[in-house]
């Protein structure tokens, strides 16, 4: 019996079919390939978690964590997304029927980027706010997940603040007054092609 | 090799014995193949570093030391330890990422070029306009601290060991069979405010007026690892010396000795000799000569008729204890 003080070892077998779960170094999220369901270990048991694989081209698929949220700064709140494009400064032209959408977060889970890089790949797709068509088939290749919804909520702000406008951001009471207040966040694989040591979605133009 | 692989959690499939690695949390049964997940109470993976020394291997490694640190060779060869003990001292790891913003107010100088009225240039420097700088800060975040007082062991960290070898998983019970199983004293909060101090102290630049910041540890994965010492001990005259020996390499990581005895026979006979000669000389040479002799000693020394009978009967003089680590 394991007492507070002790390590906790729980197998990674698919409560479903009994498959293996696969494993790499980092990982906390476990994909069932054979099924197409994903694991997360929560104390001694196995939660079933449900990922939103999003359709496009690509050989691997990233995960992200997408959150909806709502933006205060000291003129007020931004809920839609076209305030929140207002702010980041965007001027490309948005479909109505999203405009009163509310913003999404995009923050990276997948489990080998470099934190500076994560910053970097969920404000391009933040600031983009493209729009998401699901696909139904799980992905061939998923980028190992490694980190959990708490984690993920953590770093939204930061994406958030990185994609207002620079003159905006020299300003300390700015800063201090922005805060971004996120919902419940929703696991995503989106497709990237792999040129090099690069990912390129070219329907987004985006390289990450 | 002294440690039992039954002393670590096992594969809870086959029974196996299991390695894991520190800031993963998963590993593979090296017996059954299945792949496991690691977790702890309040999300803290507790593990251990196998010992490598018996307690006879520690004691040969705590002689071997002696010998070669100028202690005598009949010395070393007569220590006798008296017991030992197999201590596992606990450290915290953290592993994660310090994400958010700071923003800084620094002052700039500026060089100005001047020609004086000889015709002379010069630079002069001179106070610019303040500049303020934004910046998004995404810093890995890799703290090892001790997670108790471990000074008397002389160990400061563990990083580099506990991320090379391979560590076992801990079952309090059964390591405490084998040794002592410190508790950590600080607490995982305090430790995530020191590792978020540290990346805190190193984003701060020079010459900043005024610095703010806000900051979050992502993804934070925090250890405990203990660590195995062998805590020895020997009696030599009236005094206990003690030794702490790593136990996973052998080093010394703390002691104390006592230092080679000095034999000390020319200062007390020479005084004799010529304090004898000054009285047998005249009466009152031999009593000039025992009052310079007692006001040179007291110049010197605390006078006192301990200290007198010490100089002239102590012709064994006990070396300087050594301090190692």
């Amino acid at each position: 019996m394991a007492r507070e003080h002790d390590l906790w070892v729980l197998p990674l077998i698919c409560p479903v079919c009994g498959g293996r779960l696969p494993v790499e170094s980092g990982s906390v999220i476990f994909p069932c390939v054979a099924c197409g369901i994903l694991w997360e270990p929560e104390g001694a048991a196995l939660i079933q978690m449900e990922m939103h694989v999003l359709s496009g081209e690509g050989s691997v698929h990233v995960p992200f964590w997408l959150f909806p949220c709502q933006i205060t700064i000291r003129d007020g709140n931004v809920v839609t997304l076209a305030e929140y494009r207002a702010l980041t400064g965007n001027i490309n032209p948005l479909e109505p029927e999203r405009q009163g959408t509310p913003p999404l977060t995009f923050v990276p889970a997948g489990c080998a980027m470099a934190p500076h890089l994560m910053v970097r790949a969920g404000r391009l797709l933040t600031i983009r706010s493209p729009g998401l068509i699901r696909s139904k088939t799980f992905p061939a290749r998923l980028m190992a997940i490694g980190s959990r919804e708490r984690d993920a909520a953590l770093m939204a702000q930061t994406i958030v603040l990185a994609t207002v406008t620079e003159e905006r951001r020299r300003s300390l009471q700015f800063l201090q007054a922005f805060t971004v207040k996120v919902g419940r966040g929703k696991l995503c694989a989106i497709p990237f092609e792999v040129r090099g040591e690069r990912l390129l979605h070219e329907e987004w133009s985006l390289e990450i | 090799m002294a440690a039992a692989v039954a002393d670590g959690i096992g594969c809870p499939q086959c029974g196996g014995p299991l390695n894991f690695s520190e800031g993963n949390r998963t590993t593979i049964c090296g017996s059954c193949q299945t792949p496991l997940a690691v977790t702890g109470a309040a999300g803290i993976t507790r593990y251990y570093l196998d010992d490598t020394l018996d307690l006879a291997e520690a004691r040969t490694a705590a002689r071997r030391f002696l010998a070669t640190k100028g202690v005598d060779a009949a010395m070393v060869t007569q220590v006798r330890f008296d017991g030992g003990e197999l201590c596992f001292l606990p450290f915290w790891r953290l592993r994660g990422r310090a994400i958010g913003w700071q923003w800084v107010e620094r002052e700039t100088i500026i060089v100005e070029e001047y020609v004086d009225e000889q015709g002379i240039s010069h630079q002069r420097e001179l106070k610019g306009p303040q500049e303020r700088e934004h910046e998004i800060l995404a810093l890995p975040v890799d703290y090892s601290s001790p997670a108790c007082d471990l000074s008397p062991y002389g160990l400061a960290g563990i990083a580099t060991v506990s991320s090379v070898l391979p560590l076992r998983g801990l079952a309090y019970d059964r390591l405490a069979r084998r040794g002592t199983v410190f508790d950590p004293a600080k607490e995982a909060e305090q430790v995530r405010r020191e590792a978020m101090g540290l990346v805190r102290e190193r984003s701060h630049k020079k010459g900043t007026l005024r610095h703010e910041e806000r900051l979050e540890l992502c993804g934070a994965q925090l250890s405990l690892i203990y660590y195995p010492v062998w805590k020895l001990s020997f009696i030599r005259g009236e005094r206990l010396y003690p030794v702490v020996i790593d136990g996973v390499n052998g080093r010394v990581l703390r002691a104390r000795f006592p230092g080679q005895a000095e034999i000390r026979l020319l200062a007390p006979l020479v005084t004799m000799t010529l304090l004898v000669y000054a009285f047998c000389f005249h009466v009152a040479t031999g009593i000039v000569g025992t009052a310079l002799f007692l006001g040179w000693f007291a110049s010197r020394e605390e006078f006192s008729r301990a200290e007198l009978a010490r100089y002239f009967f102590l012709l064994v003089v006990p070396g300087e204890e050594v301090e190692h680590g």
